[in-house]
């Protein structure tokens, strides 16, 4: 009994002198050292503040993985997981085409993980393929067939791995999962579908993909169909029901004919595939500019094959989940609180350590401090041979120069100027617009050259009610950008289609677009040097981050629509016309309710982007 | 007279000559000035290779350009780079320890004397336990940590790594710094001083310019700014002759090197690059490609060009005697002109921090401007505690928060005022409070990916040469279509590349090697404790001795400026990059190590 008792008390006395040891370290830091105990922790306390901020305002989430399949090479995989989608999520597994790499994948994987779909990438094996292929390509089709086959076998190793690995994940929906292949990705899906029936997705989405020699069977049925009407035994090819297959495809495509595409889209069709074949006018086989609103496209349709028409109508955006993220002063008041509690702690703890001095030592106030030479902090107390009054010491203050006095005098003069000067510069733009804060900003906040602008606008009673930052907004960005830009406007037309922030009644909403979408679109047109091709770029990126949608529930202002990134196509030509006026360019909606551009001759209607719905 | 007795007597002779002038020229080669010539002669080359290999200078030139792109494919191959890398490794590791032995020889010394002292009775005294005892006290710690995993995640992804010259830039540049500061503090005559010093028994220790005496001796008298010893000399006379005894000044000769050498670039290369522009006016890139890394260059000439016209430790001698008004004014006017032996020497000083100035505001490089700053106001710190500034070392704690208010209220009323106004320097520097300015504004969304991809891998990163590329893949903000900034941050290309722990070795390595570390405190002899008390035990009033117990601490010496010189190319690397550059990479390293050379001798 008695040896119990001590084990425990000594356990205790060690759990004791443990804690204890655990509060002596930072204390004794704090003493000993505190310029760079204080600047160790407050750095770490950003730095952490700043970490865990940028985590939540991310809104995706990146697994990287290897898959082992027995045989081949290991494979890197990535998953790109959205965090406003809800769980388990619907999958995409993209491959990329000849040449590319995992690496390379991020914008597209990212693009269609946007629209709340998981999207995993793959590094797989395309060596052999790729001798394969240029053998295909010289004519020398048995021999390309053979490679083409042993590089499949690796590669059917490493996919059948990763969707092994999928099909273990509990944020996978595994009823939900489409295959994306581009190129030589799309070869391959094809071809492992047709050998693994058992395992074929819900949707294969082919990229520019060409004709593969494994549907040489099957077109021979297709064919045997055309003579007897129907088949004699049901397809491999459409072994389960569900699965449907989108091609999309360049016109215009040198690696793959856009035929190669139409044979593979009547071969499936034949063999009871449902099948959807998709030109995209003017295209080559790379997509060019295209390439990421063709992968957004991809993404709306993965997302409504898989969950439904309706899966659209809640669609949620990055930049609406983004909004809602915590701001990062949040995350900094640790660091706030540190730096405004490190005075105190560190004045509580001199005093302790001093009371706790022998009486010789105790008229040494901070003694580590004082004695060392050690370059001393700004919290720290002044040493006496700086002449001033020390509490321990007894010393008397040392009496001031002239210029000192002067100095205290102007630091308070200068602080309350800069103040007023800030308070000026942010309160009025944040009231709403009447005559007096109008009369303000005509006298401080608006630059002589855009007075005009400013009166322009102000004469509009839609203003009435508004937040003055808004009419600021557009009057500072629209003349800023109008420096900018390398053409020319006239001054009515810049008024009436570019200043002007009235589009249509329905979308014009608290008229607060402006920066957003200048923002967004000025850096992608700031060397085009005409509206022409300024247009074409806004059009094109437009479409790239918002969908064109029907039903109820869209939003239907400029800002709206841009903050959710989903519109009906009347929203989708008002937002257009907002994106061309906040990069300069001038627009308005035409008669059919089109977006209109001014060439600097005529009106013009607005390019259209690739894809529309 | 016989022929071989004549024949002796000439060869004799011509011995005793050529003896004799054997001595002279042993004497003229280990005098102080020869030491001081060939210093400089070894710095210059080093110094100026350093900063313009891989200048466009060389690059358009012919026969050098084409023995730069050898080179060039020999570093990106990856059969020959993994051997050049681990070659840098070795080295690096190999000066590190031979820095730290050189340390602990000294250090033995010293704890032999302080046991025997101790055993002496009451004549001796107390030593607190050095801080630099503990090893991750030492920077070295740290930046073998930094090397060593650097060098880890580099066989763990070589392929993609031995793509670019990152690692090779970090590990054969660091091992340059330390190459810089072994040869600096390579004194092996401070051995034989501290062993002369023990012999004697004095009541000093002096061990590798470490210099710690009980409070009887070091009680100064002060004479109107000048301290006087019990002795009869002064303080700033035996810190001149401590000078004279360490021989050259390297660090010194490294400063003042970089100053002149960047002064002939910025008069000499007056037009910029016709693709870097600010508002229809030509950045300066002087021999380099890009105005930022000119502009860092020019900032951290600035700074040691400025430092270089304050009085040093050197120019003791002639430090005044002032009293009356506005001492501080006179002090520093006498400090800059009344002394006839430096005076050319500062006015050249001053020609140069002029020239070099005016090359870094035509750079626009706002990422320089606040570094040079940022290295002023080190200078200021150091320059507080300078022992002749007395009045400036009353001065700066009393108005530090009057000027820092004073300061901040300035800033944000230009902010305000110069948004649209002023010249193009002055709008430049105002555009950082820019909203509409995407220059800094992609800064901060690269910053926030990289934080993010911390966040994901954060203990071994994403390897060598792979962030830039995942950050524009998988991090890059859709709103950003230029996504090249993350490379302009060193410091966010470390933490992503090799995480969180190697940001924290070199986070630490900077900073031991930059703050001064806490110094081994004289505690007080048991007499003088006594004598402290009064009859009845109670604690006198009499105010504390002064604490400048060495002086040679307090004072603005060339280490000093060569770690402002570092901070302000620490500072240019948050902004603008330039760790793995050799121009600016090397002469970080170089400065840090120099200035922390010193810190090691002082702690």
């Amino acid at each position: 009994m008695s040896e119990l008792d001590s084990t425990a008390e000594s356990a205790e006395v060690h759990r004791g002198c443990f804690l204890s040891a655990l509060l002596r370290v930072p204390l004794r830091l704090c003493v000993k050292i505190p310029v760079r105990f204080f600047g160790a922790v407050l750095l770490a306390l950003l730095f952490v503040g700043a970490l865990v901020w940028a985590a939540g305002r991310d809104p995706f989430e990146r697994r990287w993985f290897n898959v082992h399949p027995a045989g081949a090479a290991k494979a890197e995989c990535i998953a790109i997981l959205p965090k406003m989608a809800v769980r388990p999520l619907p999958v995409v597994v993209y491959l990329h085409g000849s040449g590319g790499e995992l690496l390379g994948d991020g914008n597209e994987l990212r693009q269609m993980a946007e629209m709340g779909i998981a999207a995993v990438g793959m590094e797989y094996e395309q060596k052999t393929e790729d001798r394969g292929q240029r053998a295909e390509d010289r004519g020398r089709r048995t021999e390309g067939r053979r490679q083409g086959a042993e590089g499949g076998d690796a590669f059917e190793g490493q996919f059948t791995s990763l969707l092994e690995y999928l099909q273990r994940q509990r944020w996978v929906d595994t009823n939900r999962i489409a295959w994306v292949g581009y190129s030589l990705g799309a070869q391959r899906l094809l071809s492992f579908a047709v050998r693994h029936p058992d395992l074929q997705p819900s949707l294969l989405v082919r990229l520019a993909g060409g004709w593969i020699p494994e549907l040489e069977q099957f077109e021979v049925q297709s064919s045997r169909f055309k003579v007897q009407g129907s088949l004699s035994r049901p397809s491999t090819l459409n072994s389960q029901p569900s699965t449907s297959v989108l091609l999309v495809h360049a016109e215009h495509d040198e690696v793959f004919p856009l035929a190669d595409a139409q044979r593979v889209a009547a071969c499936l069709r034949t063999n009871g595939v449902p099948v959807e074949l998709r030109v995209l006018p003017g295209e080559s086989h790379g997509l060019g500019g295209n390439r990421l609103l063709v992968f957004r496209v991809i993404g709306e349709q993965c997302l409504t094959r898989l969950k439904g028409a309706d899966a659209l109508g809640i669609y949620r955006s990055i930049l609406s989940w983004q909004a809602q993220a915590k701001p990062l002063w949040l995350f900094w008041m640790p660091a706030l609180l540190w730096a405004a509690f490190w005075p105190w702690l560190r004045r509580k703890l001199v005093v302790g350590q001093a009371s706790r001095l022998p009486p010789g030592r105790a008229s040494v106030p901070a003694s580590p401090i004082l004695l060392s030479p050690q370059p001393v902090s700004a919290f720290d107390s002044p040493g006496p041979e700086s002449g001033m009054a020390h509490p321990g010491a007894g010393g008397t203050a040392a009496p001031l120069f002239w210029w000192e006095i002067g100095l205290r005098w102007l630091a308070p003069i200068l602080a309350a100027a800069a103040l007023a000067q800030t308070a000026l510069h942010l309160v009025p733009p944040r009231l709403p617009i009447s005559e007096r804060t109008l009369g303000i900003a005509r006298g401080h906040l608006v630059q002589n050259k855009e007075l005009g602008d400013f009166e322009f606008l102000t004469a509009n009673p839609v203003w009435r009610g508004k937040p003055l930052k808004t009419l600021l907004e557009h009057v500072e960005l629209a003349n800023y950008n109008r420096e900018l830009i390398n053409w020319k406007l006239d001054e009515p037309i810049y008024q009436q289609f570019v200043l002007s922030p009235e589009i249509d009644p329905v979308a014009d909403g608290d008229l607060s677009w402006r920066r957003p979408l200048w923002e967004n679109f000025y850096p992608r047109i700031r060397k085009e040097q005409g509206p022409e091709a300024a247009a074409e770029i806004v059009a094109r990126f437009l479409r790239e981050r918002v969908t064109i949608a029907q039903g109820s529930g869209l939003a239907s202002t400029v800002a709206e629509i841009w903050r959710r990134q989903i519109a009906n196509e009347r929203g989708f030509e008002a937002v257009y016309v907002a994106a061309l006026r906040s990069v300069g360019v001038a627009s308005r909606l035409g008669p059919q309710s089109q977006a209109e551009f001014w060439t600097g001759a005529a009106w013009q209607a607005a390019p259209r982007p690739l894809i529309g719905r | 007279m016989p022929v071989g007795h004549s024949w002796k007597t000439l060869i004799g002779w011509a011995c005793d000559v050529s003896r004799g002038h054997l001595r002279v020229l042993w004497r003229v080669l280990t005098s102080h000035s020869t030491k001081k010539v060939f210093g400089f002669a070894a710095v210059v080359p080093v110094l100026a290779l350093c900063l313009f290999v891989d200048s466009a200078l060389i690059r358009w030139s012919g026969f050098a350009a084409e023995v730069l792109l050898e080179v060039d494919a020999a570093l990106l191959d990856g059969g020959t780079q993994w051997m050049l890398l681990a070659c840098c490794g070795v080295c690096l590791a190999t000066l590190v320890w031979v820095r730290r032995r050189g340390g602990e020889r000294v250090g033995n010394l010293e704890s032999d004397f302080r046991n025997r002292l101790q055993a002496g009775g009451e004549d001796g005294f107390e030593l607190s336990i050095r801080e630099s005892d503990l090893i991750w006290h030492e920077p070295g710690t740290w930046l073998l940590g930094l090397a060593g995993l650097a060098a880890l995640r580099y066989a763990m992804n070589y392929d993609r790594a031995a793509r670019s010259t990152q690692a090779l830039a970090l590990l054969g540049l660091a091992a340059l710094g330390q190459a810089a500061a072994v040869a600096v503090s390579w004194e092996p005559h401070r051995v034989v001083k501290a062993r002369n010093l023990e012999s004697k028994n004095t009541n000093k220790i002096e061990v590798g310019g470490n210099k710690e005496a009980p409070e009887e001796v070091q009680k100064s008298e002060t004479e109107g700014g000048v301290e006087r010893r019990d002795d009869g000399t002064t303080a700033v006379q035996e810190r001149w002759t401590r000078a004279r005894e360490r021989g050259p000044d390297i660090r010194g000769a490294v400063a003042g090197t970089l100053v002149v050498l960047l002064a002939c670039v910025a008069v000499f290369c007056r037009e910029g690059m016709p693709e870097f522009h600010y508002r229809s006016r030509a950045r300066l890139t002087g021999l380099w490609d890009n105005p930022n890394v000119f502009g860092a260059l020019m900032a951290m000439g600035t700074v040691l060009a400025i430092a270089m016209v304050w009085p040093s430790e050197a120019d003791g001698e002639d430090r005044p005697n002032v009293s009356g008004g506005s001492r501080c004014l006179n002090l520093i006017a006498h400090s800059v002109f009344h002394s006839p032996r430096s005076a050319m020497k500062r006015a050249f000083w001053l020609a140069a921090a002029v020239v070099l100035a005016t090359g870094l505001l035509r750079s626009y490089s706002r990422g320089a401007w606040f570094g040079a700053a940022v290295g002023l106001a080190y200078l200021g710190w150091q320059l507080q505690h300078h022992p002749g500034k007395r009045e400036l070392r009353i001065l700066f704690p009393r108005l530090k928060l009057n000027c820092l208010v004073c300061a901040a209220a300035l800033a944000v009323v230009a902010s305000w005022s110069l948004r649209h106004a002023g010249g193009p320097v002055a709008q430049r520097a105002a555009s950082v409070a820019n909203s509409n300015d995407f220059s800094w504004r992609n800064r901060v969304a690269s910053w926030e990916g990289a934080l993010q991809m911390m966040t994901e891998r954060p203990f071994f990163g994403l390897g060598w040469n792979r962030p830039q590329w995942v950050y524009v893949q998988f991090y890059g903000s859709s709103s950003v279509p230029d996504r090249g900034a993350l490379q302009l941050n060193d410091y966010l290309i470390l933490g992503t590349a090799l995480g969180l722990p190697v940001l924290f070795c070199f986070a630490s390595y900077v900073g031991l090697s930059l703050c001064p570390r806490a110094k081994a405190k004289p505690l007080r002899t048991t007499q003088e404790r006594m004598r402290q008390q009064s009859g009845d035990g109670r604690q006198k009033t009499e105010p504390p001795a002064p604490p400048a117990l060495d002086f040679g601490h307090w004072t603005l010496d060339s280490a000093a400026v060569c770690r402002a010189g570092a901070v302000v190319l620490l500072v240019g690397f948050w902004f603008d990059g330039g760790l793995f550059k050799l121009a600016t990479g090397a002469t970080f390293w170089i400065l840090l190590e120099l200035g922390r050379a010193d810190t090691d001798e002082r702690a």
